[in-house]
């Protein structure tokens, strides 16, 4: 557990006296870290609000155009303007950058209505930067277990990253790029997407560092570091939703299907009653979250207003199909019709159901079928 | 009758019999949807229409009864919140808490709905309530993964058990204000309601109303602020006035509060702005004092607009030239053409719909000129010096993007 108050923001004036034993020098990598260029693809990133210049850590992975780095380093008092924030991968140096760094051109943030350092907003805490030109070498992301999530039984892992008050050395005032050594401390998950680790120390700085886990004889960034202290670290793993964003920002097609999933058990809905009959599909088989989701539908009636039909979602959001509307209007047939902005970017995998009753005597409904259409 | 007749018959009958009983056993089983009707779940990747065309009269019986679906019997007669409430007094830890909470989650889940929406309706009523010590944390779904108090838990599951019944308690809730949490669940289930836009005059009246509390202002919980999403739903003039109304709030000695409510408000108001970028327009065209206390944010939202719509090259010309500040002008000018997207787990709205790197791309170039046939339109020298500033760094994206090559939306596959 991390104690809330050392949880660290990119301020760079509060003093540690040193940086912490987990850390040290630049790492000397091995042959087989070599090939994933951790240290290339890892960078410094200024900030400058009108307060001042603050810094942070980031990482170039998946595509060379994709920089990964966590939200609360962009924001103060409002978001940073991409013009403001500059990038130097694989820096390392005593003073500050001489040469101007790339700067993003957008970002698609990831946070909470409040942001700021606490549980609930570190587990959503996390931006991907874009440039239209390059950012450098990226690395590749984390290959993620059955659950999407980082296995805390991974091998290695080395964290990245710039810590503000003091360097490698000791001495402050340089832009060092701090290394883990390579440590097998399991990882835990502590709420959703947010992991920690003890016996990892981060200081102010490392924010938005890359978290790289050996898996299949190679690092790959499985998260960014978004809290810590100077005996635990709290990382941002990477999942669908950064998955998800990632691809809106590449428009890329290739991982994503179109598919559709029935349900045909037909039946005549009981008269007059407040029990809903429910059908349900399982989806399954998809590793990007919703882009699309449609629904096709029909109930033979003599008398729309009768039916109240929702469809709820594996985790148990609600979207009404039909709810005492269509008046003395025949059946209810619906095709195609869309549900993307309730369901778009969630998870579709798991059991859909669709809720339906008739609550008026007299007329007598029949449903019929239900598909749903995905795109993921 | 001979005897070979007598058996003949008693074979005839036998074999009626038979037939009869094995159709019977066919439609019980077809009825209780056992695996031998095999007609729900994957179809594959088939795009031809998945319709059948049952005729509603084939089907003359009521459907069959699963007692657990439909709420006939109470599963779990050993359930009492008490057990739970007393392990939450007693937690010492966050993590223990985590554990009591999602342990009570899964038990009502795995309970009968219509049980489990009697058993949650009781507890509501009875007034009685729990502190978890965990946060107001939204899932994916708007669905809360964790929730400050059982009351908050529980309307949020009342909501998947009995819609009509949790909004009954939303009703009540809304007209008689007293947790912020509680109310921020009460809106959410009023918009999980809606059908076609019926519920939201009702929505934006209570959002309306919720930030009227003094106190829920000067001190916002978790919940509060994420209820800001409620705006994104009601979508109308009054939303957007209400945003606006608490962004940038001052304390009495005239210092900017920043307790979460101004960033809050400002998220939701951009969020809209990308989702109905006319409404925003032509209220900051009507008004010039609209938002003339946030420019900062004032900037940001105009630079969201897309100069390939008709009109909206002249609008943000009138707009620099109508003597805003030169701070907002510079503002402008650092944001435009504005192309960041903020995602989030969220109450209500869903996932923004955002632009790819390649579509960033063909704006910016339309951006670019907008602003070579802006800079000789007799702007001040101040705007056209940030109109020029605009069109140096849109210049380098584009170059950036030339000189890079090869297909921006090019994408290593998933790792």
């Amino acid at each position: 557990m991390f104690p809330k108050s050392f949880l660290f923001s990119i301020a760079i004036s509060i003093c540690l006296v040193s940086i912490a034993a987990g850390l040290d020098t630049p790492h000397k990598a091995s042959t087989s870290e070599r090939n994933v260029n951790m240290g290339q693809a890892s960078g410094l990133l200024f900030v400058t609000f009108p307060s001042g210049s603050f810094r942070g850590s980031a990482t170039i992975a998946r595509s060379n155009v994709l920089l990964y780095s966590c939200a609360h380093v962009l924001y103060e008092n409002g978001w940073a303007d991409p013009q403001d924030v500059e990038f130097f991968p694989g820096y390392h140096g005593s003073g500050q950058p001489a040469d101007p760094g790339t700067s993003p051109r957008g970002f698609y943030y990831f946070s909470t209505y409040r942001g700021g350092e606490s549980l609930t907003s570190f587990s959503r805490d996390i931006t991907v930067a874009y440039a239209t030109g390059t950012f450098g070498n990226a690395v590749p992301v984390f290959a993620k277990n059955s659950e999407g999530k980082v296995s805390s039984r991974a091998t290695l892992k080395r964290i990245y990253g710039y810590p503000a008050e003091s360097d490698f050395n000791g001495k402050d005032g340089g832009y060092f790029m701090h290394v883990t050594g390579s440590f097998k401390t399991p990882l835990f998950k502590e709420r959703g997407d947010y992991w920690g680790v003890d016996e990892v120390s981060t200081g102010p700085g490392n924010s938005g560092g890359g978290v790289f886990v050996k898996s299949g004889g190679r690092f790959a960034l499985a998260g960014v570091l978004v809290s810590g202290s100077r005996r635990s670290a709290g990382i941002r793993i990477l999942g669908k939703t950064t998955d998800y964003m990632s691809r809106s920002a590449l428009a890329a097609q290739a991982d994503r299907s179109l598919r559709r999933f029935s349900d045909r058990r037909a039946v005549k809905l009981r008269d007059g009653t407040k029990k809903f009959t429910i059908r349900r599909v399982n989806v399954s088989g998809f590793t990007s979250n919703i882009h699309a989701l449609h629904i096709t539908t029909k109930f033979k009636t003599t008398y729309r207003a009768d039916l109240d039909v929702y469809l709820k979602s594996p985790s148990g959001r609600i979207k009404y199909i039909a709810k005492d509307s269509g008046g003395s209007r025949d059946d209810l047939d619906l095709t195609s019709k869309a549900l993307t902005a309730t369901f778009r970017g969630i998870d579709p995998n798991g059991t859909w159901r669709l809720y339906m009753r008739d609550d008026r005597k007299l007329d007598r409904s029949t449903y019929q079928f239900f598909t749903l259409e995905v795109d993921a | 009758m001979g005897e070979g007749g007598k058996r003949t018959l008693s074979g005839v009958i036998l074999l009626t019999l038979l037939v009869a009983g094995i159709v019977i056993w066919f439609q019980w089983k077809d009825g209780r949807g056992g695996k031998a009707s095999g007609a729900s779940g994957f179809s594959g990747n088939t795009q031809k229409s998945e319709r059948t065309d049952l005729a509603s009269d084939s089907l003359s019986v009521d459907p069959p009864v699963d007692p657990v679906e439909e709420g006939l019997v109470i599963d779990d007669p050993t359930f009492t919140f008490d057990e739970f409430v007393t392990k939450f007094e007693s937690s010492k830890s966050e993590r223990e808490s985590f554990a009591i909470y999602t342990a009570l989650r899964d038990r009502l889940l795995s309970m009968n709905e219509e049980a489990a929406a009697k058993l949650i309706s009781d507890y509501l009523n009875s007034g009685k309530d729990v502190n978890t010590d965990l946060g107001f944390a939204v899932g994916p779904d708007g669905v809360l993964e964790t929730a400050p108090t059982l009351r908050t838990l529980l309307l949020d599951l009342l909501m998947q058990f009995d819609p009509a019944g949790a909004v009954d308690f939303a009703r009540d809730l809304i007209a008689n204000p007293a947790s912020a949490d509680e109310y921020a669940m009460a809106l959410r289930n009023l918009a999980w309601y809606d059908l076609k836009g019926d519920m939201r005059v009702e929505v934006g009246s209570a959002f309306s109303a919720m930030l009227d509390q003094t106190k829920w202002l000067s001190s916002p919980s978790d919940g509060f602020l994420e209820a800001f999403d409620l705006a994104i739903f009601v979508g109308n003039e009054q939303a957007v006035l209400d945003l606006a109304s608490v962004i940038n709030l001052e304390d009495d000695d005239g210092t900017l509060v920043e307790n979460g409510v101004s960033r809050a408000a400002f998220m939701a108001l951009d969020r809209l702005a990308l989702e109905n970028p006319d409404l925003l327009l032509s209220m900051i065209e009507r008004d010039p004092e609209f938002l003339e206390h946030a420019p900062r944010q004032r900037a940001s939202i105009m630079a969201r607009l897309d100069v390939r719509e008709p009109g909206r090259g002249a609008a943000i010309l009138k707009y620099l030239n109508s003597g805003i500040p030169a701070e907002e002008i510079r503002g402008f000018a650092k944001a435009f053409p504005n192309q960041n997207f903020s995602f989030g787990n969220r109450l209500v709205s869903s996932q923004e719909e955002s632009n790819s790197i390649a579509e960033v791309l063909e704006i910016d170039k339309a951006s670019l000129k907008w602003v070579r046939n802006s800079l000789n339109k007799g702007s001040s020298e101040e705007v056209t010096n940030a109109i020029a500033s605009i069109g140096n760094r849109l210049e380098r994206y584009i170059a950036d993007a030339k000189k890079r090559g090869g297909d921006p939306t090019e994408v290593p596959p998933l790792e």
